[in-house]
């Protein structure tokens, strides 16, 4: 009853189309998406390819940036992080507030306080999802409430203005590093190091697993707990940093600020690529779609648009990128199942008794 | 409340439990609490929420999100303010502001349903390019003289009786929506589209005509829910709703409808409005901040999850999630 | 190396049930050991205590005669034993080398080295003469392809012992082909297999050694070559067969549904054909052959590019399922839980969906006891066992739930009723039950289309077969002249058609 162990039939369809291909350089078109719109621009106007103007750009891109990345990782592992802008208010105006009343205090401690408050109230949505089982969606909802009620309390609407912070702390936002702003090497930094840690680090992949398939992640022993607390610890953490970075950029922090944050994040994440449903796209996606933001906001004000467009073409944006990869799923999938379809069937069906 | 009959009652149960015990924080607070004109007033504070949580209730249900509410009740009110502004009468202009709204809704659901793009992120995106036309169309400006009649509608009440205007509408439309998804078959149809849509598709249910429908619906209530709003401030602007979204999802929630759809009920939803409602107000009259009310509301939501995600109630949610078996295997 | 797994008294009980009693099996190295039974008789428990997810209450497992404990999935890894699930447990989104290292990837220097296990994946592969390019994501590969997927990963940690749970429900074909070689040849590396499977003739036909389960107990351990199909069936049911295909004759009327130079979905080429009244019509092919397309496109839920569809000699056009309703067809989906039921819902719920609108008197408002005294009826025409009709349709049974699928079908009054795979999946008795009540409709003058994969079941219960065969219709053969070899050619050949296969 042996038969041919030629198997070879196998090989034909699963090789990849070129719709398959453009999904897998699915940053590549971002980039070349990025440098289109740049391009739209710059022959409009040619003052956003000046230095200062790029470097604007990159510097407005910079604390979305960060965040963007955080949720990216949040989202992968399939949940999502509605408090991020809270979290940040209250690391910004935690860190605004014990500058301006130690002058002459150390930089460096803010930082890590900042770091730390918002580590803590990541962890605080790491124990309601992975502990208490709670839907991210609705958990976050809840802490989104109850952070930015803190920090409003905590501030009882007290302003912290640009004159009270020692000049140091500022110097950071304006700080330039071989011509590219400090903040810039920062977001950078940041997002390179966390795209290798999710491609190279078996937790990183395990995150990745974990957003593709729950249940099949359980069989393995991938432990979700764990993986849903680091990514809750993460988020909260990268929104305490940028809280701190908050009042070196903007001179002004109370407790109203960052209002969108959460939404701009997850627009940059979703525009970069990553699926709402978890499993596939790249922290580089991400940076790369709050870049993409920045620059048509920069576009916005350079063309004399008025800036009462910004939000519906930002919208539109979203709209048109969600729709697009959407289309390019669509066509990879059909492709394959063609390609299968149009195989003859070459071999005799034996039931041998 | 098709399934899980038993375990929901014990959800609107504990909400009902919840309520009395805010009843009586609240009498404990002020004596004025318990008063017919201060409960008045804490339920038109809640109206459009109140409203905007029955059609986000449909949709939830069917598995579905619409986060672009708010923006929508302020494309709504910057219609109404425009067409006011160029001398339209009243009327015409709230006929505009509804229509506005179930045309926006409209494309919304084209999207989700017709489109086949996840709701989340589609209505992420609406809600910018929503806000932003209503800042395209208004600007800076905004509309502050509206005449008496309608400023009744969000803050005055029934002839002589205590009872709000906007609360009398909230009873209406409760009472119709209740019914449509309790006791019609168009709402039972909304529960299969949550629990599973490929076989709602072949029992002939058309899933795309109805959420295109439930969609609309959601954005002509954010033209009702933005006229009560903006007779309530009696003002119309371009950021008329920000926010709305959260404080609606979690009334939602806080109601027993799992957000990830196929089951919940009206009458928990309105408690959770109730809840909502009166807990705000009593904190206002015990001076507590609005800000720090929201420390209150999202820590109730918080709470209630914490307290159910041990029970039954969450383990045959998550059951839900996941394909059942055949018995006896 | 030998590595002989052997089951000694196993019993495994949840509450008051005793699910698995006193079971002994013994898998050996080299040999393909099937397992046969049917639904409830407890193969899945077993594959579970093999898969370390549950602990036996008593008996023992022993490997080469050692005892063992498998502590959870990864206990029973350690121990070489892996579980290849019917619908193979991968992640979509991620590429097929790395579905095969979760949790293990090569490492070096502290980093994950993907170079490595890009070549790994398709040296593991290549072991089993398959090429694939290892960087596509798992959602992209069919389902034999991913089971290959998940063989190839089992292997490669080692195992000895591979269980294989109802591989070829979802394949058929080449791909069933390709199975077989890969288990011949892990055959000749000495790894043991366990084979489940509902297809009788795969388990002598690809067994070496067959047990047979029958409500916790083995009943019976033989060589594949000593065992015949009815006498495993007695063991199975633990009586006579006879009553396995049962068929009442009926009238043929006249043609109720026409079909000309039907095409479309991409593949479905010219399919012509007549259904009469009173008719069991067979379609019988391979998976993807267009056979269920076909019957997609009577129902509304695909359009056909080209031809006509008459009912009762009138074009009509079923654009959705509510207009196939309306022209009195009713379809039963292959996936009775993807597309057939809502598993959340009562009896009842599921068995008026479709037709909800019959119990509204106004406003859309549903009268509850005109529903329920519907849905009580028709579950006990077709012998539902269930508390009542308000039990949730996800607590029943498999067999069960096919019979709820099956009286929300007949409550519209169908004239054409098309059932797709209706006995997947369910076992021997209720199969039999449903085919009697098929035949039952059939006498009742209401015209069936009979879609199976199962050659023994379509021949015994149609007057006529159509075969399928890559879109088209390749044998259209009338009930007198049935030659099963023949239909499984038509299945597997292109173009020619087989000889004598021409009868009307």
């Amino acid at each position: 009853m042996t038969q041919s162990t030629d198997t070879s039939h196998l090989s034909i369809s699963a090789s990849p189309g070129l719709v398959g291909k453009m999904l897998r350089a699915r940053e590549l078109v971002l980039l070349a998406a990025l440098l289109v719109i740049g391009a739209a621009v710059a022959v409009r106007e040619p003052r956003f390819l000046q230095v200062a103007n790029l470097n604007q750009v990159a510097l407005s891109a910079t604390l979305v940036c960060i965040v963007a990345v955080g949720q990216a990782v949040v989202i992968i592992a399939r949940q999502i992080d509605l408090s991020v802008g809270a979290i940040v208010a209250m690391s910004a105006f935690v860190a605004a507030e014990w500058l301006s009343t130690h002058p002459d205090g150390s930089i460096a401690i803010v930082f890590v306080v900042g770091c730390a408050i918002g580590t803590i109230m990541g962890a605080g949505n790491a124990l309601l999802v992975a502990g208490f089982k709670i839907p991210a969606i609705v958990a976050t909802l809840g802490t989104l409430a109850m952070y930015r009620g803190a920090v409003l309390v905590y501030a009882g609407g007290r302003q912290i203005s640009a004159t009270a912070l020692p000049p140091g702390y500022e110097g950071i936002a304006r700080a330039y590093v071989v011509g590219i702003p400090l903040l810039v090497w920062l977001a950078l930094i940041i997002t390179v190091v966390i795209g290798l840690a999710a491609r190279f680090t078996r937790t990183g992949r395990n995150l990745y697993a974990l957003g593709s398939n729950p249940e099949s992640a359980r069989l393995l022993g991938i432990s979700e707990a764990r993986c849903v607390a680091t990514v809750f610890l993460l988020s909260g953490f990268l929104s305490g940093l940028v809280g701190v970075l908050w009042g070196a950029r903007f001179g002004t922090v109370d407790a109203v600020i960052a209002p969108q944050l959460n939404l701009q994040s997850i627009s940059a994440v979703v525009v970069g690529g990553v699926s709402i449903f978890g499993g596939s796209g790249t922290v580089y996606g991400a940076a790369i779609g709050a870049i993409i933001f920045a620059v048509m906001q920069n576009g916005v004000q350079l063309l004399g648009i008025s800036q009462f467009w910004l939000q519906a073409v930002l919208g539109l944006a979203i709209l048109v990128t969600v729709y697009f990869y959407s289309l390019l799923a669509r066509r990879a999938e059909r492709s394959q199942s063609d390609s299968r379809r149009t195989r003859p069937a070459a071999r005799l069906l034996q039931v041998s008794k | 409340m098709i399934k899980y009959r038993q375990l929901l009652a014990r959800w609107e149960t504990f909400l009902v439990l919840f309520l009395f015990v805010i009843l009586i924080f609240g009498s404990w607070v002020s004596k004025y609490f318990v008063t017919v004109s201060n409960i008045s007033i804490a339920l038109q504070g809640v109206a459009p929420v109140a409203l905007l949580a029955l059609t986000m209730t449909l949709i939830i249900v069917t598995g579905e999100i619409d986060i672009s509410v708010g923006s929508i009740v302020g494309l709504c009110a910057a219609s109404i303010a425009i067409c006011l502004s160029h001398g339209v009468p009243i009327g015409f202009a709230i006929v505009v502001g509804v229509a506005v709204g179930a045309l926006a809704g409209a494309f919304n659901g084209l999207l989700v349903a017709y489109g086949m793009l996840p709701s989340l992120v589609v209505t992420i995106g609406t809600l910018a390019l929503y806000r932003g036309i209503a800042q395209i169309i208004l600007e800076e400006r905004g509309i502050s003289g509206f005449p008496d009649w309608y400023q009744n509608i969000g803050l005055g009440t029934v002839l002589d009786s205590p009872i709000p205007w906007s609360s009398t509408i909230f009873a209406v439309c409760f009472f119709g929506i209740a019914v449509y998804l309790h006791r019609t078959r168009w709402g039972r149809a909304l529960y299969a589209i949550g629990n599973n849509r490929e076989a709602a598709r072949f029992s002939g249910i058309n899933v795309k005509g109805t959420l295109l429908g439930i969609f609309i619906a959601s954005g002509v209530m954010s033209g009702l829910a933005s006229i009560v709003l903006t007779a309530y401030l009696a003002s119309a602007r371009s950021d008329t709703g920000t926010g709305l979204e959260l404080p609606v999802i979690t009334a939602v929630v806080l109601g027993g409808v799992n957000i990830f759809g196929g089951s919940g009920s009206m009458l928990g939803v309105m408690l959770a409005v109730l809840v909502l409602a009166f807990v705000q107000n009593a904190l206002g009259l015990a001076g507590v901040t609005p800000e720090q009310q929201q420390i209150v509301t999202g820590a109730v939501l918080v709470a209630t999850l914490v307290a159910f995600s041990g029970s039954t109630l969450f383990r045959s949610f998550q059951a839900n999630l996941m394909r059942s078996r055949s018995a006896g295997d | 190396m030998t590595h002989n797994i052997e089951l000694r008294g196993i019993s495994k009980r949840f509450g008051s049930v005793e699910v698995l009693s006193d079971v002994d099996l013994v898998v050996k190295s080299g040999r393909v050991h099937s397992l046969a039974g049917e639904n409830g008789a407890g193969k899945s428990t077993l594959v579970k205590i093999l898969a370390g997810i549950y602990q036996p209450d008593r008996g023992q497992l022993l490997k080469d005669g050692q005892e063992i404990v498998l502590l959870g999935p990864a206990g029973a890894q350690q121990h070489g034993i892996a579980v290849v699930h019917q619908h193979p447990a991968l992640f979509p989104d991620l590429s097929i080398a790395e579905n095969m290292f979760v949790g293990r990837q090569p490492m070096r220097n502290g980093r994950i080295n993907w170079s490595e296990m890009f070549e790994k994946a398709a040296d593991l592969l290549g072991e089993m003469r398959l090429r694939m390019d290892v960087r596509l994501p798992i959602k992209m590969l069919t389902i034999a392809e991913r089971q290959s997927v998940e063989i190839a990963r089992a292997l490669s940690l080692d195992a000895r012992c591979l269980v294989l749970d109802e591989p070829t429900s979802a394949i058929s074909g080449q791909e069933l082909d390709s199975l077989h070689a890969i288990i011949d040849h892990l055959k000749s590396q000495g790894v043991a297999l366990l084979f489940i499977s509902h297809f009788l003739d795969e388990i002598l036909g690809w067994g070496d050694d067959v047990t047979i389960l029958r409500s916790g107990k083995r009943v019976a351990t033989r060589a594949a070559a000593d065992l015949t199909l009815e006498q495993t069936v007695r063991h199975m049911i633990g009586g006579e067969p006879g009553a396995f295909f049962p068929k009442e004759v009926a009238a043929i009327g006249e043609v109720v549904l026409g079909v000309r130079h039907l095409s479309g979905a991409a593949f479905i080429e010219d399919v012509n054909f007549e259904l009469h009244a009173g008719e069991i019509l067979g379609f019988f092919g391979l998976v993807g052959a267009g056979r269920s397309e076909v019957a997609l496109m009577l129902f509304g839920i695909t359009r056909p590019d080209k031809g006509e569809i008459l009912i009762d000699g009138r074009v009509v056009d079923p654009h959705s399922p509510k207009e196939a309703m309306r022209l009195g067809i009713s379809f039963l989906p292959e996936d009775r839980h993807q597309q057939g039921l809502v598993l959340q819902f009562p009896i009842r719920a599921n068995a008026t969906l479709p037709v909800l609108r019959r119990f509204c008197r106004f406003l859309g408002l549903i009268d509850n006891k005109s529903e329920a005294d519907v849905a009580v009826d028709f579950a006990k025409r077709v012998r539902v066992v269930a508390t009542g009709v308000e039990q949730v349709t996800g607590t029943l049974s498999g067999g069960n739930q096919q019979k709820v699928l099956l009286a929300k079908w007949l409550i519209p009054s169908p004239r054409i009723i098309i059932l797709d795979q209706p006995t997947r999946g369910i076992d021997v008795g209720a199969k039999a039950e449903i085919h009697r009540i098929i035949s039952h409709l059939a006498s009742q003058g209401i015209a069936i289309i009979l879609i199976g994969d199962d050659a023994e079941e379509v021949m015994a219960m149609a007057d006529r077969i159509l075969v399928f065969q890559g879109g088209r219709i390749a044998a259209d053969m009338a009930r007198a002249s049935f030659d099963r070899q023949a239909i499984l050619l038509a299945a597997a050949h292109v173009g020619e058609p087989a000889d004598g296969a021409q009868a009307a």
